[in-house]
């Protein structure tokens, strides 16, 4: 016990104490709903912790792998009555592991390659520009707006060019914006598994590289950026001196001022479920603005999840669990997308790209007719625009 | 009942219950032990000393009978809900039945289910509900809660008003017993009066007679038309116009369900919430109602409405919609547990009296707590007799809480009550089972002896430890 400090769990002791174990978090635990074991559950994590912060517990290898089998989604958080934060019980817990070097391996070596290349995918700059970017693409100088590319938009396997679409979008509504040449990870994969001083780095450098810019917007596709950007930099140094917006509610806004308008095509109508992604979500409360542009395409019509909003369901694709066990990641994305082939709903569109990424991998494992869009894919497809 | 537990089990045992139900479902890992190590509220950790998910029946029998044969203790355990420690192990097998999770058979002709004693509450009554099928017992904790632990627990609700408690819609069972061997009691059929109610023997029990594998449950239609109203006491008298205006709806008609929160737990509410969930009066009552037209919903309003005001109730509000109805049932539920968050521990009481003696048992409950100088939070099921009171303390307070919580015990059976209503008695009354019972305590030690001669089925619940 004493190879541990638990200096990150004293502080969420009172979360710890509070808990009165009555496991209602487990009822939408996308977790849970795969692991029987009690020791998957939210309580069974809360449990455990406390066991160790009071020195009643021993630090066995299922200690880590319980705490690193979690989505972190933050359905727990919703569902306690007793008001406590769940996953900042956890997000501690990982970081006192991540600290005295009890982290899973697979963690370890994601951190390490995130903090030599600056991106989860281990790219170096050539690849980057060969992937990433159209390098005749030319962007203003003195914009007001930046957008944030990140890695998983930008340069994940499915070549489904997310952010060059982001990009596309923004020049075909004649916004002028900017990029960061030298933009690195915004630093969430590092927070979600449990390395602050990573989190803090990438943060310091990309402020600063942002701030240099002059822009007073950023803007960005991707939910997990987002999240970082807009809730733990502020954390990290102070408040910013730029907003952070993703790109939904910037296209929301387009919309709400007629900049964005959508003509009817005479084509069929297209059913879609949207799926809420949980940095976006649960974690940021913007559960309006993508709705607000599907049902501003005549030709699609939307339908909800049986859980939605602050209660969806996660995709599996996050807190980090692509990394530590990335089956069960898919498992829990093939449920999610179960409900859209019973309810006999062609498509699933999401506006994050690791729900993306997870639920293209699960379709494509369990060999699943549902569609997955990226709704600036179909934003971008519609021909009405 | 003497037990002997071996702590920790020789390996050739775990060996051997590893082949039984694989390597995978079976853990003496610590971080296992510590997540099975208690229950909800309860301020009780045990452990113990090995975990097992079994996947069947015959898996079962075997497990048992080795554990039999070694005089190994055996704790069934569902989701882990109930309130007093009865699935909480202290050494010996913990056996974890939620992957035993399937609906073996829905009957929507006979109205009837046959499950796994894993199945959740309400994943039971999503597939139920396709056929217009319910059953009814609305536990709080239902999105988590299992059929088994239910039955074993012989859990209750918040609609036990109008539909009656887990008992009620138990069919028949399959048990296995304490030496192995595996039997079926009671048939798929509405009645029977053949020989002893043995299905009835074993719900309630706790999994001291038996493990129980599979349920077979009744299950009734689902109302189509449901309302929830918050209908406010304001004056100080309002726990007495509260139960008059009830006594007198339930004379006229038995609505689903009646709750009353006391003013302390509603501030509590609205608190941790941080938004006005509930309005702030001296007694709150909660009236659901369940019909199957919409004109049957409207002439219940209107009854309850017209008596509650006669009894001076300033404000009756019915919810305008489903959402509205989620977030009233919303504040019931997070009363059990946020009146309670400023203290390290918690005493959670589950007394039932004659309905006639509610008022005289909430105010005995109120003088408990000034005397002792003590916050005591009161919930219940008014219209049946079921108060629910929590006692936060610290540490430093534990002996005033547990006397406060003794005193309020003893007058329930003054009025001639039950010490618990729903949560079962588990490790917290034992010491309430002579008081209650007297010699018919003996009886359910004989029950015992003759079910379970080694006493290894979830030993130390509900019966005192037998002197030596």
């Amino acid at each position: 016990m004493s190879e541990v400090s638990f200096k990150n769990l004293i502080k969420v002791k009172e979360s710890l104490d509070t808990c009165f174990k009555c496991s209602l978090c487990k009822g939408n635990c996308p977790v849970s709903e795969q692991i029987f074991w009690a020791t998957f559950s939210p309580r069974g994590k809360m449990l455990i912790l406390r066991s160790l912060l009071r020195g009643q517990g021993t630090l066995t290898d299922r200690v880590r792998d319980s705490l690193y089998t979690c989505t972190l989604c933050g359905n727990c958080d919703n569902t306690c009555i007793a008001g406590i934060s769940v996953t900042d019980v956890l997000a501690a817990g990982r970081r006192d592991l991540y600290e005295a070097r009890k982290a899973p391996e697979s963690v370890n070596s994601l951190i390490s390659t995130i903090k030599e290349s600056g991106n989860v995918f281990d790219l170096t700059k050539e690849d980057m520009d060969i992937l990433g970017l159209n390098p005749r693409m030319k962007f203003s100088e003195n914009a007001d707006l930046l957008f944030f590319k990140g890695c998983y938009a930008t340069y994940h396997s499915i070549p489904n060019e997310s952010t060059m679409r982001s990009f596309n979008l923004l020049k075909t509504l004649n916004v002028d914006f900017t990029i960061l040449e030298a933009e690195e990870c915004c630093g969430s994969p590092a927070y979600l598994l449990g390395d602050m001083d990573t989190t803090k780095r990438f943060c310091e450098y990309n402020v600063s590289k942002i701030e240099e810019t002059g822009a007073s917007r950023v803007v960005t596709a991707c939910p997990g950026c987002y999240r970082v950007l807009k809730q733990v930099y502020p954390q990290l140094v102070g408040t910013l001196n730029f907003e952070v917006i993703h790109i939904t509610e910037l296209l929301a806004e387009y919309i709400d001022e007629d900049r964005l308008v959508f003509k009817k095509t005479g084509n069929d109508k297209l059913d879609v479920l949207y799926h809420d992604p949980c940095e976006l979500g649960r974690h940021c409360g913007v559960y309006d603005a993508p709705r607000k542009i599907l049902e501003s395409i005549p030709e699609i019509h939307l339908e909800e999840f049986d859980k939605n909003r602050d209660e969806a369901k996660c995709c599996g694709g996050g807190g980090g669990l692509t990394i530590s066990n990335p089956n069960l990641a898919n498992q829990i994305a093939q449920l999610r997308l179960q409900e859209a082939e019973e309810k006999n709903i062609p498509t699933v569109v999401t506006a994050c790209p690791a729900c993306q990424l997870n639920f293209s991998a699960s379709k494509d494992k369990y060999n699943m007719k549902v569609k997955i869009l990226d709704i600036n894919q179909l934003v971008g497809s519609v021909k009405g625009l | 009942m003497d037990v002997i537990i071996l702590s920790p089990l020789e390996n050739v045992i775990i060996e051997k219950l590893a082949e039984i139900v694989g390597e995978q479902f079976i853990s003496t890992d610590d971080a296992d032990l510590v997540s099975y190590s208690s229950d909800f509220m309860i301020d009780v950790f045990l452990k113990p000393d090995v975990v097992i998910l079994p996947e069947n029946t015959p898996q079962i029998a075997a497990i048992v009978k080795l554990a039999n044969e070694n005089s190994i203790a055996i704790t069934p355990r569902g989701a882990g809900t109930a309130t007093h420690g009865g699935s909480i192990a202290q050494g010996g097998i913990l056996l974890d039945l939620t992957r035993m999770n399937k609906i073996k058979e829905l009957d929507p002709i006979s109205m009837i289910a046959t499950v796994e004693p894993g199945v959740v509450y309400e994943d039971l009554n999503r597939i139920t509900g396709k056929s217009g099928l319910w059953f009814p017992i609305e536990p709080p904790s239902g999105a988590v809660c299992t059929a088994g632990g239910m039955v074993g627990n012989n859990a209750s609700g918040l609609m036990a008003l109008k539909y009656g408690t887990t008992k009620d819609y138990v069919l028949a069972l399959e048990v296995v017993l304490a030496d192995g061997s595996i039997i079926k009691t009671g048939k798929s059929v509405l009645k029977s009066s053949s020989g002893y109610d043995l299905v009835h023997l074993f719900v309630g029990s706790e999994g001291t007679l038996g493990i129980i594998t599979e349920i077979t449950l009744r299950l009734i239609p689902k109302p189509m038309h449901l309302s929830t109203a918050f209908a406010s006491f304001p004056s100080l008298n309002g726990l007495n116009d509260a139960m008059n205006a009830i006594y007198e709806i339930r004379r006229v008609l038995t609505p689903a369900g009646i709750e009353l929160i006391d003013l302390q737990t509603q501030k509590a509410i609205n608190e941790v919430e941080k938004e006005k969930l509930v309005p702030e009066v001296e007694i709150l009552v909660i009236f659901e109602i369940h019909e199957f037209s919409a004109a049957g919903l409207e002439d219940q309003k209107d009854l309850i409405e017209g008596v509650a005001r006669k009894h001076n109730c300033n404000e009756i509000h019915w919810a305008k919609d489903d959402e509205e109805r989620d977030r009233m049932w919303k504040a019931r539920k997070a009363a059990t547990v946020v009146s309670v968050r400023s203290r390290t521990s918690t005493l959670l009481g589950d007394l039932i009296v004659p309905i006639k003696h509610v008022p005289a048992i909430i105010r005995f409950i109120q003088e408990v707590a000034r005397e002792k100088d003590l916050l005591i939070s009161i919930v219940g099921h008014a219209a049946d007799g079921n108060i629910h009171y929590l006692i936060p303390f610290n540490q430093n307070e534990s002996k005033k809480a547990f006397d406060a919580g003794d005193a309020i015990v003893y007058k329930t059976i003054e009025l001639g009550g039950s010490i618990t209503a729903e949560h079962g008695v588990g490790l917290e009354k034992i010491k309430y089972m002579e008081l209650e019972h007297g010699e018919s305590l003996s009886l359910m030690r004989a029950i015992k002896k003759i079910l379970d001669p080694k006493g290894i089925m979830n030993p130390g619940k509900i019966f005192p430890a037998e002197k030596q």
